[in-house]
């Protein structure tokens, strides 16, 4: 894994060299490459394709136009994902007065009388996977998207959501937890009416 | 909960995501956003508030102008003669009416519009 990480670091900074030397067209690769995570992580934000798509296409132009001041501390998917998180959040805060949510209560459930996942099929997975991420905060839900599909580790997903390590410790810990718990949840309402009917 | 069951449903939650997978934007994603990049630079850095700095800074040299050279003033008065009737002396004597403090704000104003790119880009790269 970290080897295939450092592989495409050095992939990456062939391309970022050949644009900043005038080769404009080799930012395509680079947008070919990462779009589809870069969109995965605008819509757990703004959970809307539509303006996704847009903030996607505003984060990869910034990039594009501050490549200059990358100076490839960080790998450039790290850099990239961060202005997709930067242009997101400020999308969502210009739509609507932000306030801070209340911490929701944790629900809870029976630990190990229930193993709600392996009594789920596919579609109902995913399906209920959708509705859970639903009740949770969009950063939370951007923090477990680079977690669970990316690897990303807790310093990294610290710069790229510029909070301190320990801070995103707690909210990946807790959001973990939060969203099991609302899977668990789900399934048993769902178990329940299977029942009654 | 025990350890073993923290990492059980980790693990599950894992699989759940990379059940999902990423969502892909449309076909057109990166036709769309490589014209954007293509587009001369002209376009993505001479914004609207760049090209009122612009606007504004003429008019104020050209009223800097009018009032150090009059005979300027004249030789625009035979420009706009041709055209029509129009007094460029009576409408001086109303510009010149107004206080420093006003044509100092239009400057500051118009230098701020023009250099807020320079200034945004400034702050960005440190």
């Amino acid at each position: 894994m970290r080897q295939t990480s450092k592989m495409n670091n050095r992939d990456d900074s062939f391309y970022i060299d050949k644009i900043k030397n005038g080769e404009t067209e080799a930012f395509r690769y680079l947008v070919d490459k990462y779009k589809r995570m870069a969109f995965t992580l605008a819509v757990q934000v703004v959970h809307q394709p539509e303006v996704a798509e847009e903030l996607c296409q505003d984060a990869f132009l910034k990039a594009f136009h501050g490549l200059s001041g990358y100076k490839g501390d960080a790998a450039f998917s790290t850099w990239l994902y961060r202005i997709v998180y930067n242009t997101a959040v400020s999308y969502m805060r210009k739509k609507r007065r932000y306030t801070l949510p209340l911490e929701a209560e944790v629900l809870q459930v029976d630990d190990g009388s229930l193993d709600p996942m392996e009594q789920l099929s596919k579609d109902e997975s995913l399906r209920m996977l959708d509705q859970a991420l639903l009740d949770m905060e969009e950063e939370d839900r951007f923090l477990l998207t680079l977690y669970y599909l990316e690897e990303r580790s807790v310093k990294e997903m610290a710069h790229i959501v510029e909070q301190s390590e320990s801070n995103v410790k707690i909210r990946l810990f807790r959001g973990r937890k939060k969203l099991y718990t609302i899977l668990s949840s789900l399934l048993k309402q769902e178990v329940d009416s299977l029942r009654l009917s | 909960m025990d350890e073993n069951t923290k990492y059980k449903h980790d693990r599950q939650l894992k699989q759940l995501f990379e059940l999902r997978g990423t969502a892909s934007p449309g076909l057109d994603f990166t036709d769309r956003l490589m014209s954007k990049v293509y587009q001369p630079a002209t376009d993505n850095n001479m914004n609207y508030w760049t090209l009122s700095g612009v606007v504004s800074l003429l008019v104020l040299g050209l009223v800097v102008a009018f009032s150090v050279w009059p005979e300027l003033r004249e030789n625009f008065q035979v420009i706009f003669n041709i055209a029509n009737n129009f007094n460029i002396n009576s409408l001086w004597g109303e510009a010149a009416s107004l206080p420093p403090l006003i044509w100092g704000s239009i400057a500051v104003i118009a230098l701020l519009l023009l250099l807020d790119r320079f200034i945004i880009r400034m702050l960005h790269s440190i």
